[in-house]
């Protein structure tokens, strides 16, 4: 029971680490109609970078605010030197370009990292557990990323939904001349929406750093996983978004952590160990196919 | 391969478009016929490692070209096709395992795995078009990668060696010269067969699909069994280049699969220009030889290669294959 | 009576609450040229599109000569005898006038385009295709990309492109949209030459093509069919109407 408790809060903390990354995506691809590859790739910049600044500052909550910052700036200056030109492309040249993106940023990070994978302790404060209600034992650190990820999934939220801001941004997606003829910088809109998601990505990447191995490629695995999560929420649709990271979150999590106990039951110690690996990391896959067979359009797409 | 059709003028004025890019077939064939005579004569004139990356171009310009033809019949972007080419590459290491050591026969194995996954990968694929297309063949060929790279007896996370290079009909490849011709013939068939479907009532309506799949469909066309039945053509002929890849490098890896590597084939089959034939081999070789040549200096080539891809998808919009036929005279009537 | 080549009952679509096909009946017999009119966003374009299939309707039912098509895909029906025009002119741009129409004409000729036959070697979907493109005029046209085309040629082009089909009911779009006089005069022969082979469904805002060519004529306004009768007596009924509506300018 308290596995299954934990599982469960650690499927919710890969959702929204997940959410932060895909919301950036859908946001992107919903107002720009952009598919960008090297999203990732800012995840990895903010792991990177917060393990750089931890090294530094010694404090944990500004390097990950600084990482946060450093990957919102590195989005801006790269919409503003590439992107931006890459709007009116087909989708075709718009993945070859980001492809080269993440080629150079990949090989620019091995190179001053050395190809060594960085580890950062989790911060000395969190590093501890803590009692939940029913006595269940959870890792501090995982309940502050879960915390932070959900205020700033909140925070957006709020902002898309609630502000003068956000409203801007949900007109820019459906109709961009209207709002450049009531009198609004459609590339400043552009320019901030891609940074604000390269932001998150960043944010991503500094708290799940403490969490696994920081390196060179790290980005392209939530990249993936994002893409499975906008397609299967429904292209552009933020709430389909976050449905759809929760359950990846949970189905990936569960599935690695359950999987080889089920198959226990019915199969031999050895061929668990040998074939359950290679199945949980289908099971989001297998989603995934569920729902192209059922909803080809995404399960919440307007 | 003579042309039946009009004139296809190449429209330079709207280039963005991809699919205006993506025009028409060749129209002259002497930087074809240069380069097929390159790679025929490559044993005869270079050094062995010069011929063993030619010949290495050749199989991953293979499938680039693949890559490219469902571009152009079916404007089908697919990020997964690792996942066919890894497929191919692993049916040998299988068929081996299992005591198989002619060519003849396993060749078509590797290319029927890679066809038959392609066959329900491209069916759940092509219920979306467009970006979810692009990121949906991603997912999949990422799955295709976990599953294979998580099997022990495959070798896992690093891969196996195979013994030997298979034989055809019981001569065997080891000579890099025979291999060489081998490769070069089979990769001469594949264009003839994609030339020919290209030419075709199908390929006539896959060309018409990238253009406007709406007004396929409204002539009667079944457009989505069109485009599976591109797909799985493209994919059988990446599975017979992994077969290849195998026997090249006698080493079979998750490597072969990764995504990165489904990357790579885009970037050969639009670096050479995916309007022509043989664009993706165009792309293929200089890929390889600025790899060959950059890594001299640095092994962070990829450093280099990112810009490049940049600058070529934002400033050389045709694609280096029509740029050379531009520039030997022939081109465009 | 002659059995209707189209039937549609109580057909109904709706977006979230907005209903845009409201329980509309109706009939098109062979041979007949039935006009759909009615003001923008009556709802006329996402008819057609629920009657060729693109757009799945909520209720009723679309029969053809009599049987049920309400949910087969697009490709079916056209393969049944339903061809349609679009509203947004819609042609192959890269390929030629005669390439165009040859697609059509492959198209009907085998449900499977062969892979390995030399499409440009196949004769007869190559004359069939010059004989319709003689047919709207566009003979002298046929190696001409269609991008190279003027837009009235473009809409030309397209009717070639349905008539290839041989089709029993062709459902036309406001085929007269954004084309000049003259070239409207020229649309409306091809259309008189067509209403000799297949059955035509109308959707046209150009009165005058309406008057020149219906047999009957149906009114939709918000989704629902409100009149409908021979060009004469829905002329009057609408007179009615629009007195008792006031604004809807119908016409």
């Amino acid at each position: 029971m308290a596995i299954l408790v934990e599982q469960v809060l650690n499927g919710i903390n890969y959702g929204l680490l997940l959410f932060l990354i895909a919301a950036g995506l859908s946001l992107v691809f919903g107002v720009m109609h952009l598919i960008n590859l090297a999203h990732g790739s800012l995840f990895m910049v903010g792991a990177f970078a917060a393990a750089a600044f931890a090294h530094i500052t010694k404090n944990f909550l500004l390097s990950v605010i600084c990482a946060t910052l450093l990957a919102a700036a590195v989005g801006w200056l790269v919409e503003r030197v590439i992107v931006r030109k890459l709007y009116a492309r087909s989708h075709l040249d718009q993945v070859l370009a980001t492809f080269g993106l993440i080629l150079f940023a990949n090989e620019l990070l091995r190179w001053i990292s050395g190809g060594v994978p960085q580890y950062v302790p989790s911060p000395g404060l969190f590093s501890g557990t803590v009692m939940l209600p029913g006595g269940i034992e959870y890792p501090a650190y995982r309940m502050m990323v879960t915390s932070i990820a959900a205020i700033a999934a909140l925070a957006m939220w709020m902002v898309i939904a609630k502000t003068r801001a956000g409203m801007l941004v949900r007109a820019s997606a459906s109709n961009p001349t209207m709002v450049r003829h009531i009198g609004f910088d459609v590339g400043l809109i552009s320019t901030l929406v891609f940074a604000v998601g390269a932001g998150l990505a960043g944010l991503a990447g500094a708290l799940t750093g403490p969490l696994v191995s920081i390196e060179v490629g790290m980005g392209e695995q939530v990249l993936i996983l994002s893409f499975v999560i906008v397609v299967i929420g429904g292209l552009g649709s933020i709430r389909g978004t976050f449905l759809a990271a929760m359950m990846v979150g949970l189905v990936d999590t569960l599935g690695r952590a359950l999987m080889p106990l089920a198959l226990s039951g019915i199969f031999s110690a050895r061929a668990v160990s040998s074939f359950a690996p290679a199945l949980s990391a289908t099971l989001v896959y297998i989603l995934m196919a569920v729902v192209l067979i059922m909803r080809p359009q995404g399960l919440f797409a307007r | 391969m003579r042309h039946l059709e009009k004139p296809v003028v190449l429209d330079l004025q709207r280039p963005t478009n991809v699919a205006a890019r993506i025009v028409g077939g060749v129209r002259s064939y002497a930087a074809n016929a240069l380069l097929v005579a390159l790679l025929a004569l490559a044993p005869f004139l270079f050094e062995s490692h010069i011929v063993g990356s030619l010949t290495r171009g050749m199989i991953y310009g293979m499938a680039a070209c693949a890559v490219g033809f469902i571009i152009r019949c079916g404007g089908m972007v697919s990020f997964g096709h690792a996942a066919y080419f890894g497929l191919g590459a692993y049916s040998v290491l299988i068929a081996q395992k299992i005591g198989l050591t002619e060519a003849l026969l396993i060749w078509p194995i590797a290319v029927l795995v890679s066809a038959a996954a392609s066959l329900a990968i491209g069916s759940l694929s092509l219920r979306t078009r467009g970006v979810s297309f692009i990121m949906i063949t991603l997912g999949f060929a990422q799955m295709v990668y976990f599953v294979i790279s998580s099997v022990q007896g495959l070798g896992g996370a690093d891969g196996l060696g195979l013994q030997a290079r298979n034989q055809i009909g019981g001569v065997s490849l080891e000579s890099p010269t025979r291999f060489h011709f081998v490769v070069l013939a089979l990769l001469l068939v594949v264009f003839c067969v994609l030339s020919r479907v290209g030419r075709s009532p199908l390929g006539m309506a896959l060309a018409g699909i990238r253009q406007n799949e709406r007004r396929l469909k409204a002539l009667g066309y079944n457009t989505t069994r069109l485009q599976l039945t591109a797909f799985v053509l493209s994919a059988a002929i990446t599975g017979l280049a992994g077969a290849l890849a195998a026997e090249f490098y006698l080493y079979v890896s998750p490597g072969l699969l990764h995504w990165i590597v489904s990357g790579e084939l885009l970037v050969m089959a639009t670096l050479g220009g995916v309007t022509a034939l043989m664009g993706g081999l165009f792309g293929a070789l200089v890929l390889l030889l600025a790899e060959v040549l950059i890594s001299e200096f640095t092994t962070y080539w990829r450093m280099a290669l990112g810009p490049v891809v940049i600058v070529a998808v934002l400033y050389l919009r045709q694609g280096l294959q029509p740029a050379l036929q531009k520039m030997l005279g022939g081109g465009r009537d | 009576m002659t059995e209707p080549v189209l039937q549609l009952r109580a057909l109904t679509k709706s977006y979230g609450g907005l209903i845009v096909t409201d329980n509309v009946d109706l009939n098109v017999l062979p041979n007949e040229v039935h006009a759909l009119i009615g003001p923008n966003g009556a709802g006329k374009s996402t008819l057609i599109a629920q009657i060729f299939g693109e757009i799945t309707p909520d209720k009723g039912a679309v029969l053809w000569c009599g049987e049920e098509i309400t949910r087969i895909p697009v490709h079916q029906r056209v393969r049944k005898g339903l061809a349609r025009s679009f509203q947004v002119t819609s042609v192959l741009p890269e390929f030629t006038a005669l390439d165009n129409v040859r697609l059509a004409t492959l198209a009907s000729a085998s449900s499977n385009p062969s892979a390995f036959e030399v499409a440009a070697a196949n004769l007869t979907a190559t004359e069939r295709a010059q004989t319709c493109l003689e047919r709207v005029g566009l003979a002298t046209r046929s190696n001409a990309r269609a991008e190279a085309l003027s837009y009235g040629e473009r809409r030309h082009l397209e009717l070639a492109m349905a008539l290839a089909l041989e089709p029993r009911l062709m459902l036309l779009d406001e085929p007269m949209a954004g084309v000049g006089s003259d070239e409207s005069h020229s649309l409306t022969a091809v259309l008189r030459d067509l209403r000799q082979s297949c059955a035509i469904l109308l959707v046209e805002h150009d009165m005058d093509v309406v008057f020149a060519l219906a047999d009957r004529v149906s009114v939709l306004v918000a989704g629902r069919i409100v009149a409908s009768g021979s060009p004469a007596e829905v002329h009057e009924d609408h007179e009615v109407k629009r007195a008792y509506f006031g604004e809807e300018d119908v016409w």
